[in-house]
């Protein structure tokens, strides 16, 4: 096995990594509290993109006029909190009515492409960033991709324990209570509109997480590299695995890394190019409609604290 | 001068005449079934592309091929219905969720019939010339479009006995099954109505826009906020009047943002719908 394509098969683990992440954070808004983001990669890229400008070298990049140099920690610490903001204040606008949250992040996710696209003098447009990554100049090829293997496989397992630890905790509980009936909880209490917009920080926080190590992996970032299927592929490995149980979402995302991994082998038609580009969606569509009306609960199911 | 004040005057009525097209279906199964059907734009692109086969590929009379692309996407959107959010009814979260994969499904499969290059649907329509300013015929007929789908759906909703079913239907599906209304026929009827409605919406827009696999779709912002703001009761004219207040504050927005922040002027005008509405809620 040469080093080529020992790295090949890494960064294809790291990219699943990566969307795992994604697909926990999204467990935590529509398996736990029943929010339709249809925004993920909007919250990704927001992530990805803000850690870029902060550590781009403004030297090295010509086409962008503002970078600030800063090394990955602070950028990370910084761009998780301002996407936090950003989250909570596209939550705060209409306070959380699902249906109409569905809608404004599915906006808003185009919103943050198209600005991203047009202010060339912040994110380089269509050009796009470059950093440079500390690891990268350090160790070679095979080194750099093992070490950023272990590095996401870290952060998946923290993720996985935090929200798992949320999910069973009061916090999560409180979440189940309102997803299943909003009026009995907000009678016991609880302001269940708090919690939800909560939960939706937390998930849009965890998604930035996802995207700002995405920016530090790839070590540039071009729109083209968060095309709207991103949303679309969370999803379906969320429902196809069972929303409301982490080990579900994860598997789904392996299933369907998998898929696409076979898909890109096989499905070649010489000289229908658009055939092959169309039968993704549309195999994704057809599978996300099949789950959704044959089997709502996925592969393996809602997985509950004894008390939800 | 007149010529500068109808120029602008022509593109706000063109474009309020599409939105109306494009959001009355989806109005009527926003209110009738109760939920957001993100995948509405697209049977307009289908019912647009139909009509282009039919008319530019084979060449029939492009009023025939309208009736005949009309009731050919009336049965394709009753056909999606019935082997998928039929099984749904009632859960909206999981009908907006389902219907996201409609969509996909539904734009990707024009895209693999049609392929991803610009279409134009050309049709030779004579202008009408009232004290020097010049009616384009296409706008005449955008707003035929939306005169005859106000009368019609009026004279439904009110004059027949499937018409009065679906107003019983939105009002209390599970009342309206209890007094004896079949309400699947009913749903039929209101799916067929919408392909019908989607493909008016779908040739006007392939007058204004030249046709590709997505040129529906970018219209489902306006449409959400349209539907949410013109209210709960099924009434066609509050429609066309959230379309005309939408319609002019994008058009005075455009003069403040540039034209590629398009999408973000329909976002904020999103936002203020669903304010507004709830504001006249309370």
């Amino acid at each position: 096995m040469t080093t080529a394509f020992a790295a090949f098969i890494l960064s294809f683990v790291s990219l699943f990594l990566i969307y795992a992440i994604l697909v926990l954070a999204l467990n935590l808004q529509w398996g736990q509290a029943g929010i339709l983001n249809f925004g993920v990669v909007g919250f990704v890229m927001l992530g990805a993109y803000i850690t870029g400008v902060l550590m781009i070298d403004p030297a090295t990049v010509p086409h962008v006029d503002v970078g600030f140099n800063l090394p990955f920690p602070v950028a990370f610490v910084i761009a998780i909190t301002v996407t936090g903001i950003i989250a909570w204040l596209v939550s705060s606008i209409v306070r959380l009515g699902i249906e109409e949250l569905a809608i404004i992040s599915l906006a808003f996710a185009e919103l943050v492409h198209i600005t991203i696209e047009n202010e060339t003098w912040l994110t380089g447009g269509t050009r796009g960033i470059y950093i440079s990554s500390l690891l990268d100049e350090k160790l070679g090829l095979l080194e750099f991709n093992v070490a950023f293997a272990v590095i996401l496989l870290v952060v998946v397992l923290l993720v996985y324990y935090f929200t798992r630890t949320l999910n069973f905790s009061q916090f999560g509980r409180i979440l189940n209570a309102t997803r299943q009936d909003e009026l009995k909880a907000k009678s016991l209490g609880f302001n269940t509109v708090s919690y939800r917009m909560k939960a939706f920080v937390i998930g849009c926080m965890l998604m930035a997480v996802g995207g700002s190590f995405y920016m530090y992996f790839t070590m540039r970032a071009v729109p083209a590299m968060y095309p709207v299927d991103m949303t679309f592929i969370v999803w379906i490995a969320l429902l196809l695995g069972g929303s409301g149980n982490n080990l579900g979402a994860v598997l789904g995302m392996c299933i369907y890394i998998l898929m696409d991994a076979l898909a890109r082998l096989f499905l070649n038609i010489p000289g229908h190019p658009e055939i092959a580009a169309g039968l993704k969606y549309v195999i994704i569509g057809l599978l996300l409609v099949a789950v959704i009306v044959r089997r709502p609960e996925g592969i393996l199911g809602p997985k509950r604290s004894r008390y939800g | 001068m007149t010529q500068q004040v109808w120029a602008i005057l022509d593109s706000f009525l063109m474009q309020t005449a599409i939105l109306f097209l494009l959001a009355s279906g989806f109005f009527l199964i926003h209110r009738t079934a109760n939920f957001l059907n993100i995948a509405h734009p697209d049977y307009a692109t289908v019912g647009a592309y139909l009509i282009w086969s039919t008319a530019s590929l084979l060449g029939w009379n492009v009023w025939i091929a309208t009736v005949i692309s009309m009731v050919a996407t009336g049965f394709i959107t009753n056909l999606i219905d019935r082997v998928s959010f039929r099984y749904l009814r009632g859960a909206p979260l999981a009908l907006l969720l389902c219907s996201m994969g409609v969509g996909l499904v539904v734009r990707y499969s024009a895209f693999m019939i049609w392929g991803g290059r610009f279409k134009k649907l050309t049709i030779i329509l004579p202008n009408l010339e009232i004290g020097g300013i010049v009616v384009s015929g296409s706008l005449l007929v955008a707003l035929a479009f939306v005169g005859l789908v106000i009368l019609l759906f009026y004279f439904i909703l009110n004059y027949t006995r499937l018409g009065i079913s679906i107003r019983a239907v939105a009002d209390n599906p599970s009342l309206a099954e209890n007094f004896g209304i079949d309400t699947e026929r009913t749903m039929k009827f209101v799916w067929f109505l919408t392909g019908c409605s989607a493909t008016l919406g779908g040739l006007v827009l392939a007058f204004y826009q030249p046709l590709t696999y997505s040129v529906g779709f970018r219209w489902i912002l306006l449409i959400v906020a349209v539907s949410i703001l013109a209210g709960e009761r099924i009434k066609f004219p509050n429609l066309l009047g959230a379309c005309v207040v939408i319609t002019a504050s994008m058009e005075i927005g455009l003069f403040f943002i540039p034209e590629y922040y398009r999408m973000g002027i329909g976002f904020a005008m999103l936002i203020i719908a669903i304010l507004v509405r709830r504001v006249l809620q309370k």
